[in-house]
C-alpha cells in the first residue's frame, strides 16, 4: 500500500498543477519546493493540533468561562518552577499543599499551625509540642505524633543543623511530641516554622528520606505538575483551617518578567506572585492600569555586601569602616531600586525588627569621615591618580558577583555605583561577574575582596550565627572569614539563651560589635512587589511570600 | 547513494561519540562542585558537608570521571539516559515532553523564514537597485539587526497586550504558536532573503541565462526554470544550518514566550550541573543536527543532478 504521505504530496502537486499551470510551465523543482513549504506547514500544524489537544482544552474552557461567568478558578504566574524547591515536589510558602507546624504572620511572629501550641521546660531542653487532632494528610494518612517525629527525623538527618542539638524525639500520646535537646536551642520554633520543616504524609516518604509525592496538610492538594509549565492545585476540602473558596489554582512558570507583567496586563493571569515576581521599573507601567493592582511589604529579604576581612586591604578594620560610610544605600535605592527598598539600620532586617538594637548603628554617606578613616589607616594619594597607595600598593578590590543572582536583582547597577562612591575615596573596584559556581568557589578560596548576596534567614539568631560567626556558613562560603572570639562565644550564648530579654541583649551586643568591625554591610531591605487583577480579592502580600490562598477568592 | 548514506550514519555514531565525550569532560572541569550545587538546589541553603557528600553518593559522583562516563555511555547502548538530578524523572521523559514543542516552533519559524526570504530574495534579485529592492533590503538588514527577545516582546505587546489576538505566553493551541514562530523567523528570514537574491544575482549573470533571454523565453520561465533551481544550492546548505540552529538556539524566544522547548532545559540543566539531562539533549540535537545536514545532502543531487556522491567517495 501506498504511503499517506506520499500521496499527500502527489496530491499537492496535482493542485498546484491546476491552480498554476495554465500558460505557465512550472519548473518541477520549484513545485517540489512549494509543496516541501505546504507539507512543513501541515506538520507544524499537525503538531501543534496533537499538542492542543494533550489535557490543554480544559483550561482553555476553564479561561472562556472565566470570562462569562465568576468561577473560582485563578492562574497565578511566577519566575520559577514551583516543583522543584527542597526536593518537595510543590514549594511550601507558594504552594501551600505542605504546612510547617508552626506559622509565622505577616509581621512574623510565630503562631499556632498544625501544632496547636508548645511548651518548654525551665531549662530549655525539652520541647513538648501539642499537635491539632483534626487534621489528616491528603492521602488520608492521620497526622498525629508518630507522623511527625518520622517529619522531623527526616529533616535532621536531610539538614543535621536545623533542629538544634536533639538527643531525644518521642511521642507523649498520639497528638503530644517531646523534643529533648542536649544544650537549649532558642532558635528551634523558627526552625519548625522555616518552610523546608513541612509535614509530609509518611506514606509519601522514601526510605532515605527523600520525598515521593508532596502530599501534606495544606489547603490545596497537588493535582498535577508539568515541570518548567504549570502547577495545577485543587481545593482540599477538609482542610483544617477550614474550607479554601478557590476550586482550582493553576501556577504558571512563566521565567521572563516581561512576558509575566504582559500576561497579567492581558488578563491572560489573574496575579504575579513570589519574591522577584514584579520588578521595581514595572510598578509604574502595572500602576497606570486600572485593572491592576499593586501589592508591596517591606520584605524579609537584606542583601549583604560583604569584605573579605583576611587579606588587604580589607583585613583592616578602619577602611572597612572606610568603605561603610563611603557607600549610600538610600540613593542606590531611590535611583536603582525606585525606591523599593529601605536602608538598612543594623544587620538585622526590619522583618524581625524586635531585636533590632534601637539605635541606628550604621552610617552611610560620609565620604569625609571615609576620606579620614583611609588617611588614619595610612593611605596616601602619592601619585595623584586618585587610587590612594600604601607602602607602594595601590588600594584596589575586585567586586565579584554571581551571574544566577544578577539575573534576579539589579546587582550589576549596585556594583557600579558602589564602584562610583568608592572610587571618590581613593579605591579601586574592578567589577566581575561569574558563573555562580565559579562564584563561589572564587569567594571560599578568598581570592576577590568584595560581593554581595540575599539572605531571607530562618531566625534573628541563625542570622547572626550564619553570618557572623567564625563557623558561619556565610563566613566561610562568602570568603569573609570574620573571626572574633568574643562575638563566636556571644552568639553561642544567644543560641542557648531561652529568655527572650536576655536574648535580645546579647544580640544587641553583637550588632554593636558588627556594626564597628564591619565584616558585612547590610546594603538594603528588599521591598517585595506582587500584582493582582483587581476582582482577586482576599491577598494578604507575606514578607516570606507565603500565599494565603485559603483566602483568596474571585469577585 | 545507499553507500554513501549508511557511511554517514557511520561517521554519525563517531560524531555523537566524540561529542558525548567532550560535553561530558567539559562539564566536569568547569568550576563550583556539582553535589553542593544539585544539594543546595534539593534542599536550600544552608546544606551541610554530610547532606553533600550523601548527594554525591547518591548521584553516583563519587567514582572516577571515566568510571561515571562509561557507567553512563553503557546506560544509553542499553536505552537508558539516566534519570535527571533536579526532578529524578527519566532524561528520555523529559526531552521527549519538550522535543516537540522545539520541532515544531522550529518546523513553524522555518515556515515563516522560508515565506518571507524566498520571495523577497527572488523579487530583489529580479529588480536590482529598484525602490522595492532597497527596501527589501533594508528590510531584511532591520530583520538581521533585530534582538530576538526585543521583537518578541514588541509583538506580544501590540498583538497580545492591545489587539488580543493571540495569547502572551505558553503553549496551547495554533494561535500561540504565531507569535514565538514570527519572533524566531524573522532572524533568519533576513539572512535568507539576503543570500537568496545574491545567490541569484550570480545565477543570472551566467551564459545560459543570457541564452535563454535570446532564445526569447519569458522572462518567468527562465527564472523559475533555470536560474532558481541553481541558485537554490547554496541556500539549501544554509537554511539546513539554520534548522539545526533554530533547535537548539532558541532559548531566548523559548523563555520570552514560556515556551516549554528543549532549549531552555538545557540551559536551567547547565546552570544546575545537571549532567544526565545536558548529556542527553546534547545527544539528541547532535543527531538531528547531523541527520539534517545528511538530508541536505540528499537534498543537493535533486537539486543538481550532476552530483554524485558514489562516485566521489
Amino acid at each position: 500500500m501506498e504511503p499517506v504521505c506520499f500521496r499527500g504530496f502527489w496530491f499537492f502537486e496535482e493542485l498546484l498543477e491546476e491552480l498554476l499551470c495554465e500558460g505557465m510551465v512550472l519548473n518541477k523543482v520549484f513545485k517540489k519546493l512549494i509543496v516541501l513549504l505546504l507539507c512543513l506547514a501541515i506538520l507544524s500544524g499537525f503538531l501543534t493540533g496533537c499538542a492542543a489537544q494533550e489535557g490543554k482544552q480544559d483550561v482553555q474552557q476553564n479561561q472562556g468561562d472565566r470570562r462569562t461567568e465568576v468561577v473560582q478558578e485563578i492562574v497565578a504566574g511566577l519566575g520559577r518552577d514551583p516543583g522543584t524547591m527542597y526536593g518537595y515536589g510543590a514549594h511550601p510558602p507558594l504552594t501551600r499543599v505542605l504546612e510547617p507546624l508552626v506559622f509565622q504572620d505577616l509581621d512574623l511572629g510565630l503562631i499556632p499551625g498544625p501544632a496547636a501550641k508548645w511548651e518548654v521546660s525551665d531549662d530549655g531542653l525539652i520541647w513538648e509540642i501539642s499537635l491539632r487532632d483534626d487534621i489528616v494528610f491528603h492521602d488520608g494518612n492521620a497526622f498525629n505524633a508518630e507522623a511527625v517525629i518520622h517529619n522531623l527525623e527526616r529533616i535532621a538527618k536531610t539538614w543535621p543543623t536545623r533542629l538544634g542539638p536533639v538527643v531525644k524525639m518521642e511521642a507523649v500520646d498520639d497528638y503530644k511530641v517531646k523534643v529533648t535537646h542536649s544544650e537549649p536551642f532558642s532558635s528551634f520554633l523558627y526552625s519548625l516554622a522555616w518552610a523546608g520543616s513541612a509535614m509530609i504524609s509518611p506514606a509519601a516518604i522514601n526510605e532515605d528520606g527523600s520525598v515521593r509525592e508532596p502530599i501534606g496538610t495544606g489547603p490545596y492538594i497537588r493535582a498535577s505538575w508539568t515541570p518548567d509549565e504549570e502547577m495545577v492545585l485543587v481545593k482540599n476540602e477538609s482542610y483544617w483551617g477550614g474550607t479554601p473558596i478557590l476550586e482550582r489554582i493553576t501556577l504558571k512558570f512563566i521565567p521572563d518578567p516581561t512576558t509575566r507583567m504582559m500576561a497579567l496586563r492581558a488578563g491572560e493571569i489573574d496575579m504575579i506572585i513570589d519574591t522577584g515576581g514584579v520588578l521595581p521599573e514595572q510598578v509604574t507601567t502595572l500602576k497606570s492600569d486600572p485593572n491592576i493592582e499593586v501589592l508591596t511589604v517591606a520584605g524579609a529579604v537584606p542583601h549583604y555586601m560583604t569584605l573579605n576581612t583576611q587579606k588587604p586591604p580589607f583585613n583592616d578594620q578602619k577602611v572597612r569602616q572606610a568603605v561603610m560610610h563611603a557607600v549610600d544605600p538610600a540613593s542606590m535605592i531611590e535611583h536603582v531600586l525606585e525606591g523599593y527598598g529601605a536602608v538598612m539600620a543594623t544587620v538585622i532586617p526590619y522583618s524581625e525588627k524586635d531585636w533590632m538594637h534601637p539605635d541606628k548603628l550604621l552610617a552611610f554617606n560620609q565620604p569625609d569621615r571615609a576620606r579620614e578613616l583611609l588617611a588614619e589607616a595610612g593611605w596616601r594619594d602619592t601619585n595623584q591618580q586618585g587610587i590612594l597607595t600604601k607602602n607602594g600598593e595601590e588600594l584596589r578590590a575586585k567586586f565579584l558577583l554571581s551571574s544566577a543572582l544578577v539575573n534576579r536583582w539589579p546587582y550589576g547597577t549596585i556594583a557600579e555605583v558602589v564602584q562610583a562612591q568608592l572610587g571618590e575615596i581613593g579605591i579601586a573596584v574592578n567589577i566581575e561577574i561569574v558563573e555562580s559556581g565559579l562564584w563561589q568557589q572564587t569567594l571560599m578560596k578568598g581570592n576577590a575582596e568584595i560581593s554581595i548576596r540575599p539572605w531571607a534567614g530562618i531566625s534573628p539568631q541563625t542570622r547572626l550565627y550564619d553570618w557572623l560567626h567564625s563557623q558561619g556558613e556565610n563566613t566561610v562560603n562568602m570568603g569573609i572569614f570574620y573571626h572574633n572570639p568574643t562575638v563566636d562565644g556571644l552568639i553561642e550564648e544567644l543560641l542557648r539563651t531561652t529568655d527572650d530579654l536576655k536574648a535580645k541583649q546579647i544580640s544587641h551586643e553583637i550588632q554593636e560589635i558588627a556594626a564597628q568591625e564591619v565584616p558585612i554591610i547590610p546594603m538594603y531591605d528588599e521591598v517585595l512587589i506582587n500584582a493582582v487583577r483587581s476582582n482577586i480579592k482576599g491577598y494578604k502580600l507575606h514578607p516570606w511570600f507565603t500565599v494565603n490562598w485559603e483566602h483568596i477568592y474571585v469577585e | 547513494m545507499l553507500k554513501y548514506i549508511v557511511r554517514r550514519v557511520i561517521l554519525m555514531l563517531f560524531i555523537l561519540l566524540c561529542v558525548s565525550i567532550v560535553t561530558f569532560s567539559m562539564m566536569h572541569l568547569v568550576p563550583g562542585d556539582p553535589a553542593k550545587i544539585i544539594a543546595e538546589q534539593r534542599y536550600g541553603e544552608g546544606v551541610t558537608s554530610e547532606t553533600v557528600e550523601w548527594v554525591r553518593k547518591d548521584l553516583g559522583m563519587d567514582g572516577a570521571i571515566a568510571v561515571q562516563y562509561f557507567a553512563w555511555l553503557t546506560g544509553v547502548m542499553q536505552g537508558d539516559l539516566g534519570y535527571s538530578y533536579s526532578t529524578d524523572r527519566p532524561v528520555w521523559k523529559e526531552i521527549s515532553s519538550r522535543f516537540p514543542a522545539t520541532l515544531e516552533l522550529a518546523l513553524a519559524a522555518m515556515l515563516v523564514s522560508l515565506l518571507i526570504s524566498i520571495p523577497i530574495g527572488i523579487y530583489s534579485a529580479m529588480k536590482k537597485y529598484s525602490i522595492m529592492d532597497n527596501i527589501s533590503m533594508f528590510a531584511a538588514m532591520l530583520g538581521v539587526s533585530m534582538p530576538n527577545f526585543w521583537l518578541g516582546l514588541l509583538l506580544i505587546l501590540f498583538f497580545s497586550v492591545h489587539l488580543g489576538w493571540f495569547p502572551v505566553y505558553g503553549r496551547q493551541d495554533v494561535t500561540s504558536l504565531v507569535l514565538p514562530a514570527v519572533t524566531l523567523g524573522t532572524g533568519t528570514a533576513a539572512v535568507t532573503a539576503r543570500l537568496v537574491r545574491s545567490s541569484m544575482l550570480e545565477v543570472l549573470k551566467q551564459d545560459y541565462i543570457r541564452t535563454a533571454y535570446s532564445k526569447g523565453l519569458k522572462e518567468i520561465i527562465i527564472i523559475y526554470k533555470h536560474a532558481l533551481k541553481n541558485a537554490f544550492i547554496p541556500v539549501v546548505t544554509v537554511i539546513g544550518l539554520q534548522f539545526g540552529a533554530l533547535l537548539e538556539g532558541a532559548v531566548v524566544v523559548e523563555v520570552i514566550f514560556a515556551w516549554p522547548g528543549i532549549g531552555r532545559l538545557l540551559v536551567d540543566a547547565i546552570f544546575a550541573r545537571n549532567f544526565p539531562v545536558i548529556q542527553g539533549c546534547v545527544l539528541i540535537i547532535t543527531i538531528f543536527y547531523v541527520m539534517i545536514n545528511l538530508l541536505i545532502d540528499i537534498l543537493y543531487v535533486w537539486l543538481d543532478p550532476r552530483i554524485r556522491y558514489d562516485n566521489k567517495l
